[in-house]
């Protein structure tokens, strides 16, 4: 048996589909924003940027599909000591690997845009303006790294069910607002200095240790969730 | 297969009985080995090596190491004469209380016989 | 193999399970009998890690099972729901990730398994039937190859002909490889001449834990007129009683000595044998 089965098994089935996902995603991006531009004339906004806002919220709920496959590996006994361990570690390597992807995007709509003499203008209160390609992929990285731990601290606690099931709730809000102050969702004080991982590494070790908590002895439920 | 009521090790000895008194299994002939009894007849491989073993015990049958289970000679021969031991007290003996009740009288009994056993008039 | 040390399972004020000690030596195939209720899933999930006691121990091969893979990745526990994957994998995709997250996993076995359940790669396992999803569950435990393997009604919902399938590669596998069964079953007349010992479980207490051919033999019924039964079988354990006008038919357990054996036969009383199922259903506290 290798080493780390269960992050080499996320890696190399969920991962590409997720690619896959996303690719597909921005296509259809593309064809809204050709369409947009035949009806109402040249874009005035990065069409990347808008619909890059639901990003947070996909992956929460990918995040909150975790206890699926935290039951799913122990059904082929695996431990969940092991599932805490390596789904984080997947969850960043996906996540530098779809910001990746992402900040790519955001370079091919911006030689499309000065082609087409567009102006790919970002929205309010992101910590990065257009060009600034370092801090698109940190800011993304750090968006989706926050978005994905908290949303399966949240799916654990909430199949774990006893009491603490809907107060974990209140702490994932509490990341997410703060995950979307650093990547630029909201306006918080902190979220323009231009720093995202300083901010990000403790937001992503918080929900770590409440997903440790939640998922450390969770018996599994009889019916592996849908 | 088996009636599940008597325990089923002692069934498929019986069988494997019935098999060498009957000549379906000459002597020194191999018998199909445990797990291709259990495979067979669906059965947990412990419950046919039980019925091997009381079979070894009884001396029906015995072990060459390595190789299988083999008739033993004169096994027929034994199981023969057992049988026809008990006969009389299994076999007759109920039977004749059997026609008692109904009434049947022995003179009938003994003409169905030498019917059913043609050609032994003595 | 497997043991268990005053092993306890309490689910807010109720207990599942009462103090248990367990010993079930390896390279058997055991089934686990219990009413609806007694607490055979309880007990399984435990074994296999799916739960922590609430008190006492699990020892696989004297290692700790709960969270220890060492022991976690050679237990296999199939439950009901047949559920081994998402509901949105198809086959191909749940085998694939059995194959990686199992050390012993067989794919060429399982490949075959497929085959012989009518199954298909691409088939989705949300969209299977009840008894498709089952059978497919049965070839991720039995391809598992993991040295104790349990399958709680894992038939569930499965045809007659698949169960027979399902038991025919059970054996067949288990004497290619050998290794521990447990199976929990309600089918305790199909399924019981695969066993070589039997545990019931009624109402979270282990009641007996026997050879099959030993409690087959334990139970005997005793037919005659009712003073001379009553008579004949006092002093023993009676498990039921069924008149019928003058004739009395006693269950009793615990088996007849040749002394009383011979006893009958001078009272002219009719001594005969009780299915498996009769004597797990007298033993658990009867029809209600």
């Amino acid at each position: 048996m290798r080493r780390f089965p269960i992050a080499r098994f996320l890696l190399s089935t969920h991962l590409p589909f997720l690619v896959m996902v996303l690719a597909g995603s921005y296509l259809l991006v593309a064809v809204i924003l050709g369409v947009a531009v035949l009806v109402s004339g040249p874009a005035s906004v990065s069409a990347v940027d808008v619909a890059g806002q639901v990003l947070h919220w996909l992956a929460v709920g990918y995040g909150y599909g975790a206890p699926a496959l935290l039951a799913t590996v122990v059904v082929h006994g695996r431990t969940r000591r092991e599932f805490v361990a390596q789904h984080p570690v997947y969850q960043l390597v996906a996540a530098v690997v779809l910001a990746a992807l992402i900040t790519g995007v955001y370079a091919a709509e911006a030689a499309l845009y000065s082609a087409a003499g567009w102006t790919q203008a970002m929205q309010p209160d992101r910590p990065f303006a257009a060009g600034d390609y370092p801090m698109i992929f940190l800011a993304n990285v750090s968006m989706l790294s926050i978005a994905l731990v908290t949303g399966s601290f949240a799916g654990v606690a909430v199949y774990r069910r006893d009491g603490a099931g809907a107060l974990a709730l209140v702490p994932a809000a509490g990341l997410l607002v703060y995950g979307g102050a650093v990547h630029g969702f909201f306006s918080l004080p902190f979220a323009q200095q231009g720093l995202p991982m300083a901010v990000t590494l403790p937001a992503v070790a918080a929900g770590w240790v409440l997903l440790w908590a939640c998922a450390r002895e969770v018996p599994l439920g009889n019916r592996v969730p849908a | 297969m088996f009636d599940d009521r008597s325990p089923i090790y002692r069934q498929i000895a019986d069988q494997i009985k019935d098999d060498v008194l009957r000549g379906v299994l000459a002597a020194d002939e191999q018998v199909m080995s445990t797990n291709q009894y259990a495979a067979y007849y669906r059965i947990n491989p412990a419950t046919a090596a039980k019925a091997f073993q009381q079979l070894v015990d009884e001396g029906v049958i015995y072990k060459r190491r390595g190789v299988g289970m083999f008739v033993t000679a004169g096994a027929q021969a034994r199981l023969r004469d057992g049988r026809r031991e008990r006969f009389f007290a299994e076999v007759l003996e109920p039977m004749a209380a059997e026609a008692r009740a109904l009434g049947i009288a022995a003179a009938d009994i003994v003409a169905r016989i030498h019917q059913l056993i043609p050609g032994d008039s003595r | 193999m497997i043991t268990t040390s005053a092993l306890q399972v309490r689910f807010g004020d109720t207990t599942a399970l009462h103090p248990l000690d367990l010993d079930l030596p390896g390279e058997r195939i055991y089934g686990l009998l219990g009413r609806n209720g007694a607490g055979k899933t309880t007990l399984l999930s435990v074994l296999a890690g799916f739960r922590k006691p609430s008190a006492g121990a699990v020892l696989f091969d004297g290692a700790p099972v709960f969270e220890n893979v060492r022991s976690t990745s050679r237990i296999c526990l199939i439950r009901d729901d047949g559920m081994v994957g998402d509901g949105t994998d198809n086959l191909r995709d749940v085998l694939d990730m059995a194959a990686m997250l199992r050390p012993a996993f067989d794919s060429g076995y399982a490949a075959e398994l497929l085959d012989r359940f009518g199954l298909t790669r691409k088939q989705r396992l949300g969209a299977l039937s009840r008894g498709q999803r089952s059978a497919f569950a049965i070839v991720v435990g039995l391809a598992s190859r993991a040295p104790l393997t349990m399958f709680d009604e894992a038939h569930l919902g499965m045809d007659a002909a698949n169960r027979q399938l399902f038991h025919d590669e059970l054996l067949r596998d288990y004497l290619a490889h050998p290794r521990t069964f447990v199976l929990s079953t309600h089918l305790i007349e199909e399924q019981s001449p695969l066993f070589e010992q039997v545990l019931i479980l009624h109402e979270g207490r282990l009641l007996l834990q026997s050879d099959l051919d030993e409690l087959r033999e334990r139970g005997v019924s005793v037919t005659g007129p009712a003073q001379v039964v009553d008579d004949f079988v006092y002093g023993l354990k009676v498990l039921s009683e069924r008149t019928l006008g003058p004739t009395k038919q006693v269950t009793v357990f615990g088996g007849l000595d040749d002394e009383r054996r011979a006893l009958a036969g001078r009272y002219a009383l009719e001594l005969g044998p009780v299915a498996v199922q009769d004597l797990f259903i007298h033993l658990t506290g009867g029809v209600p």
